[in-house]
């Protein structure tokens, strides 16, 4: 495996506040690579700094290196060429992430027209393959409809066949099934897996729940408090944690024998 | 069923819509067509037919239906030409305005920080001024004529298009899908007119339709405080100004432009209202 992204000494600060503090990691390409931690641990913000796209207010300074480019210091017109072609990202709620004035077909078409050069008839030829991809059996149908006319899971299944539309080589999933309910949640987790071996595509999985990412992720990296306290090898988490905070996580993973006795 | 033949049905439905559309186009069509119609001349005086009544009153000639003004002008005439006058201040002052407005309010609210605040201070000022004083001072030093009207009503009212999009922008611009037409790399020119823009439609619509009924208000304002059109230009304003001064005698001086122009103006406003309400693909249910 060859490296994919290299994330050194990332520091990001909110109105002079520290948030993010030393972050740095690599991902190899084709991995999924776990980020989890508590709310306001700076998962997210990091999520952000890779794609640039930092709200105005934050500053942040270190090494993002993808593919040998420095993201943090490149133009923002060859920025805008990575984005959505090189890596995508798949937000939180997948309700607001589509546009409501728009339907499915022309948000779907529109980043493969931008980053592919494809003419409408072969970009909606193309939709309608991704939207098989990612289980939607009646992708004729779908592909007219507005948003609000769809469910949530579909949606984010939607923004998921956006985000892996030009294959991109990196794609950050940040919560991406906190606002689905349990079933769907399992549904979508693997259909991600699944296009993401397709595609040899490398995922950063921002989570705060430990127990989905020591299921889909290869490797993990715990955040607490803007910094990481830990990487572990997803299968061998219970053998190698060592820091007190993953402990914790790993102690607060709900099992049927807890909840009995409670 | 497509999304416009949804929206075609539900404002076909509504009474209001009908109607108010009914008014404008009537007075739209009046207005195109009134260089055509066997009209008198609407500046050809007569002196001896002054202050004529309409037809069905006492005094009244079918050769005037609406009766003569304190000139001897025709009515109808006078007043199918002032439609010509206030529907093309309306269309022209509200495109010119509409442009500047929403150029201004979407470049602040994308953008924000200094090009806001910059542009935000203008607007404070500029909003500082009494708009009737600020019009009635931009005319003084134009002149008097029709094209100035448009332009007075575009500087006055430049301001409101600005300020409201401006604030439309800035709650949209913190939607999820903002960020995602970000991540997917589209320039910020894109997401401004094809990401924003249709979802600040329906509140442009509805001040567009408002301005339109403003700019006709300043209009008749303007011509009837003699600062509108040129003399030989009939328009409600000018009616209304001559009308009042016989309204003892002939009160059906008055009451035609100014009929006419209520009509327009509650027609706009109402249809803006309806329109809102029918065209938003988010609200829209068939009952």
């Amino acid at each position: 495996m060859t490296k994919l992204l290299e994330v050194r000494e990332l520091n990001i600060k909110i109105f002079g506040k520290p948030v993010v503090k030393n972050v740095s990691f690599e991902v190899e390409s084709g991995e999924v690579f776990g980020l989890v931690g508590e709310s306001g641990a700076g998962k997210s913000l990091t999520g952000k700094a890779i794609i640039r796209l930092l709200p105005p207010e934050a500053e942040a300074a270190g090494k993002i290196l993808f593919k040998g480019n420095d993201l943090l210091s490149i133009h923002e017109k060859a920025m805008r060429k990575i984005r959505g072609k090189e890596i995508t990202l798949i937000q939180q709620d997948p309700v607001t992430s589509l546009n409501p004035s728009f339907k499915i077909k022309d948000q779907i078409t529109d980043i493969m027209k931008l980053h592919l050069g494809l003419t409408s008839k072969e970009a909606e030829e193309r939709a309608v393959e991704l939207l098989k991809k990612v289980g939607i059996t009646s992708p004729e149908k779908v592909l007219h409809k507005y948003p609000h006319q769809i469910s949530g899971g579909m949606c984010q299944r939607v923004m998921i066949a956006i985000a892996f539309a030009c294959e991109p080589s990196l794609v950050i999933a940040d919560e991406p099934t906190t606002a689905l309910d349990v079933i769907t949640q399992a549904l979508v987790i693997n259909l991600m897996k699944q296009i993401q071996r397709q595609y040899n595509t490398a995922i950063i999985f921002i989570t705060h729940n430990l127990a989905l990412a020591l299921n889909i992720c290869d490797r993990i990296a715990v955040m607490n408090n803007g910094s990481i306290v830990e990487v572990l090898d997803a299968d061998r988490v219970f053998e190698d944690a060592r820091h007190e905070y993953t402990l914790s996580l790993l102690t607060s993973i709900p099992t049927i024998e807890k909840s009995f006795i409670r | 069923m497509t999304t416009a033949t949804i929206q075609a049905r539900l404002l076909l439905k509504s009474k209001k819509a009908v109607i108010s559309t009914a008014v404008l186009v009537f007075f739209f069509a009046a207005g195109l067509s009134a260089p055509f119609l066997p009209l008198p001349d609407p500046n050809k005086q007569n002196l001896n037919a002054i202050g004529l009544p309409p037809f069905w009153v006492d005094g009244g000639e079918l050769a005037h239906p609406l009766g003569t003004d304190s000139l001897g002008r025709d009515v109808l005439s006078r007043l199918l030409h002032g439609a010509s006058v206030a529907l093309y201040v309306a269309v022209a002052a509200t495109a010119l305005t509409a442009t500047i407005g929403i150029v201004l309010g979407i470049t602040a609210g994308y953008f924000r920080g200094k090009v806001d605040d910059l542009l935000m201070r203008v607007v404070d000022i500029w909003m500082s001024f009494p708009p009737i004083i600020l019009a009635i001072v931009l005319i003084s030093v134009l002149g008097v004529d029709l094209n100035n009207v448009v332009l007075a009503v575009a500087l006055v009212d430049w301001t409101r298009f600005t300020r409201v999009l401006r604030s439309e922008v800035l709650s949209i611009r913190e939607k999820d899908f903002v960020t995602a037409a970000q991540t997917i790399g589209f320039s910020p020119n894109y997401i401004m007119w094809k990401e924003i823009f249709p979802n600040i439609l329906p509140t442009f619509i509805i001040i567009t339709t408002l301005e339109m009924g403003i700019a006709i208000s300043v209009e008749v304002l303007l011509s009837f405080v003699g600062l509108g059109v040129r003399p030989t230009t009939s328009s409600w304003g000018t009616m209304l100004a001559d009308g009042l001064n016989y309204f003892r005698t002939n009160p059906y001086g008055v009451l035609f432009p100014l009929s006419a122009t209520i009509a327009v103006i509650l027609s706009l406003n109402i249809l803006g209202e309806v329109l809102r309400e029918k065209i938003d693909p988010r609200l829209m249910v068939i009952r």
